[in-house]
């Protein structure tokens, strides 16, 4: 038997589609629907936020033609001699951002703020294993030598 | 190719490694749409998106020669590195604008579609705008659980975590989401 409180636990952690939830859960929690009022409220509820999120990502605006203009982009880029690094840091808005930057992580280091810069500088507090995602040049885990 | 139609994304990867440009076009016919519709959620620009899309199948066509099939489903990597570079993009921006180089974007590009300007207004709106303000790894997980084509699973393997961190992620995200809803449930009483 499932009681209320761990009915809508298990709702967050997998959603209202049953179908997907262990056989055991599936099986008391449709017990509960059929005998409590609250259990049937918290799914209704939980079935509607799941078809928001559904629409959400349907309705996203695409414009059109952006499959072709994704391969263009690839054609350019692979016919295009790879960036000079030094031209990129010669450009003034770079020269301007790394001054910042250095400016404010100095400022920062210097009033006791090194938490907050190293957080600025490695993005979201994230877990162990989510912040080794977060350099993209290394997730792609899949392709070999990626 | 004889249908490329009924080719699965191993040969069209396979394809495209010896040179087959309508092969990789193929794949990105097929996969383009699914994870412009997430960056897009996830950003809340379409043009950024499509950089960021863009970026990740320009990853795929550099890397299709170690392309290992059969290991993973090239959905899950084209998604993983979607959403890691969409998590880029925003941390950069974030530091951008705190450096106050860039001004802060709007939450959403106006006008784009007929689409776009309904979901303007309403729940939906009101949703998305919660969705953005989730952090990082908790919006891309909803995001991946809201379309519905993953399990807690799956969404794992696009994320690089366990299923219990997914698990962990959705409940808070959903919890969240959920508190909001009913606020404004509450205020249009």
């Amino acid at each position: 038997m499932i009681n209320l409180q761990r009915f809508e636990e298990a709702l967050d952690r997998r959603g209202p589609d049953l179908e997907r939830w262990p056989l055991a859960e599936r099986a008391a929690a449709a017990t509960l629907l059929v005998t409590s009022t609250a259990a049937r409220v918290a799914h209704e509820e939980a079935a509607r936020m799941q078809d928001l999120l559904a629409a959400v990502v349907d309705t996203a605006p695409q414009r059109p033609g952006a499959a072709e203009r994704i391969m263009a982009g690839i054609a350019a880029r692979r016919s295009a001699p790879p960036p000079d690094p030094l031209l990129i840091l010669a450009r003034p808005q770079a020269a301007m951002a790394l001054t910042a930057a250095a400016a404010v992580m100095f400022a920062l280091g210097a009033f006791g703020g090194g938490d907050l810069a190293a957080q600025l500088t490695q993005g979201p507090s994230f877990d162990g294993s989510y912040s080794a995602m977060i350099d993209s040049d290394t997730l792609p885990a899949i392709f070999e030598g990626n | 190719m004889h249908d490329p139609a009924a080719a699965t994304d191993d040969s069209l990867i396979a394809a495209a490694s010896r040179g087959d440009e309508a092969a990789f076009a193929r794949l990105v016919q097929r996969h383009s749409s699914r994870a412009l519709a997430v960056a897009t959620r996830f950003l809340g620009s379409p043009s950024e998106a499509e950089e960021v899309v863009q970026e990740a199948f320009w990853r795929a066509w550099r890397g299709t020669a170690r392309w290992r099939p059969g290991e993973a489903a090239f959905s899950t990597w084209l998604h993983r590195v979607v959403i890691n570079l969409c998590i880029d993009r925003e941390r950069r921006a974030r530091l951008r604008r705190f450096l106050s180089l860039e001004a802060a974007p709007e939450i959403a590009e106006p006008g784009v579609s007929a689409d776009e300007r309904l979901v303007a207004v309403g729940e939906l709106r009101a949703v998305l705008d919660d969705i953005r303000r989730l952090p990082a790894r908790q919006r891309a997980a909803v995001l991946l659980a809201g379309s519905g084509e993953r399990s807690n699973a799956g969404i794992a393997a696009v994320l690089g975590v366990s299923e219990k961190a997914v698990e962990s992620l959705l409940v808070r995200a959903r919890r969240s989401l959920r508190t909001s809803l009913r606020e404004r449930l509450g205020e249009d009483r």
